[in-house]
């Protein structure tokens, strides 16, 4: 199989791993993985001399592609968030090495331990049930309690004090209403008044944070991995800030991420959710902030939605599944003006 | 549809010639892949996304914003009053009707921002029948382009596997 675009990054990967160790490395063959729709992910095997030893691992490369859907890219936010809570609690890849700079691979990227495991999608056929009933529950306890241990981290002392998003409570909301209008009004080629509603009414209704957490941004069914039975790793964290604890709850919630499933993330029932996360997290569960978030969460769906056509509109970016994502723009849409009109989440 | 015809058409050919073609092993699978390619290119300056679809969308917008001027004549505090456009939209071609869908859509957004700022002010028996004006269209728009909207296949595209 012919892949110059593979060939020459196994090279310039090899690179820079013997420029990061100081010594020679091998880079095996490249896999391509379809899931993540942003940053571009290759797994391959690589050794490298650490302290004398020869090292042998599986790992990923994230990469950040030139005019992606969440561009200009930077790695250092997931290296930092992922390096703060490798010993939180929380399951999350090893990161070994980050790059901003271009010279590398021509874009930003990170590498890190490929952990094993599958990763259950929220798109179930027919609309049924993405586990059966002990898998659920046993995934569902691990789900949630990975969300109250990253919710307490004490992130003040810690690298992760750099990440963005709001240091006050009061400004929680505020802070990523703005963030998303920015990116809304970049990639909006034409006008929708049902986001201009959803941007109108969220201003309108910002809860105050019950405490300033680090927030995932997308924790949900489809970014973590399963490995007998147990989540191996909690993936994705490219949204990660600091906010509302009650965001990534809300995004949990979000009918996107269930279908029809009375179940959040098809893994957990509401008032259990709510429940368990506040024994586990100390931190008080306001049903209000969370309908706030769901609402907000299914309006930055949409607006990533308008992001990724325009990233394939603007004709640098020739990923399909971009296009693909902005045909259903309308679908959240939906979702998001039933919301508004008051209906039940 | 949130790209437009020819750019989603030129996406499709690129994607064929560069991410899958090179990585089909059969011949007869490259060369279906090859004519698909081949028939694109040909349809490309012979389509436009649908006029009528657009003219629908449009038809509802005037409807919209006649009604919501109409609720609003003699009323001091008023969002800037609707002028239709002097030309009929069903004369226009379709580059034209989604630049007026545009517009419109532009001034609907217009009316929904007067409406939140002044709700307080403005009298229930007209703010009422303007939100819900606003609300109908929305839901109508979103009802007609999603009548039109396939299922997603977002699980085999992640997965590159049938569901």
């Amino acid at each position: 199989m012919y892949q110059p675009f593979e060939t020459e990054l196994r090279a310039r990967l090899t690179g820079f791993i013997e420029k990061q160790t100081g010594g020679p490395a091998t880079v095996g063959e490249l896999t391509r993985y379809s899931v993540g729709f942003s940053w571009l992910t290759y797994g391959f095997e690589a050794t490298w001399m650490e302290g004398g030893q020869r090292q042998h691992r599986k790992l990923i490369a994230r990469i950040g592609p030139p005019d992606g859907v969440f561009g200009p890219y930077s790695a250092v936010p997931q290296f930092v968030a992922l390096k703060a809570i490798e010993h939180s609690g929380v399951p999350v890849p090893r990161v070994y090495w980050y790059s901003d700079s271009h010279e590398a691979l021509g874009a930003p990227f990170f590498l890190m331990e490929k952990v094993e495991g599958e990763a259950p999608l929220p798109w179930v056929p027919g609309g049924g049930s993405a586990f059966d009933d002990a898998t659920r529950a046993a995934l569902g306890g691990q789900f949630v309690a990975g969300l109250a241990r990253l919710h307490s981290f004490e992130w003040r002392g810690t690298p992760a004090e750099a990440l963005d998003g709001a240091r006050d409570v009061t400004q929680a909301a505020a802070a990523q209403i703005d963030f998303w209008e920015r990116y809304l009004r970049r990639h909006e080629r034409r006008p929708y008044p049902i986001l201009e509603w959803g941007l109108l009414w969220l201003r309108a209704n910002s809860p105050r944070a019950p405490r300033i957490s680090m927030i995932h941004g997308d924790y949900r069914i489809g970014n973590f991995l399963v490995l007998d039975g147990r989540i191996s790793a909690i993936l994705d964290w490219e949204l990660v800030h600091l906010g509302d604890p009650h965001q990534d709850l809300g995004w949990m919630c979000m009918r996107a991420f269930r279908g029809r499933s009375p179940l959040m993330c098809h893994l957990i029932g509401r008032e259990e959710l709510y429940r368990r996360y506040q024994e586990l997290s100390g931190i008080a569960v306001d049903p209000r902030a969370v309908n706030f978030y769901e609402i907000f969460g299914t309006f930055t769906l949409a607006v990533m939605h308008v992001g990724a056509a325009n990233c394939f509109e603007g004709g640098n970016f020739d990923d399909l599944r971009m296009a693909a994502m902005g045909a259903q723009l309308w679908r959240l849409l939906a979702q998001l003006e039933r919301l508004l009109s008051g209906e039940a989440p | 549809m949130n790209n437009s015809l020819n750019r989603l058409i030129d996406g499709i050919v690129i994607a064929l010639e560069r991410e899958i073609i090179p990585r089909v092993d059969d011949a007869y699978a490259r060369g279906q892949a090859f004519a698909v390619m081949d028939l694109l290119r040909n349809m490309r300056p012979r389509l436009e996304w649908s006029r009528e679809v657009t003219l629908a969308q449009v038809r509802l917008q005037e409807a919209a914003l006649g009604r919501v001027d109409d609720l609003c004549r003699g009323q001091i505090a008023r969002p800037p009053a609707y002028v239709p456009p002097a030309t009929p939209s069903i004369t226009l071609d379709t580059k034209e009707l989604e630049a007026r869908r545009d517009r419109l859509e532009a001034e609907v957004c217009g009316v929904l921002k007067w409406l939140t700022g002044y709700r307080a002010a403005l009298d229930p028996a007209i703010a009422k029948p303007v939100e819900e004006t606003l609300t109908n269209y929305m839901r109508e728009a979103v009802r007609c382009e999603l009548a039109l909207t396939a299922n997603p296949l977002f699980a085999e595209i992640s997965r590159g596997a049938n569901a």
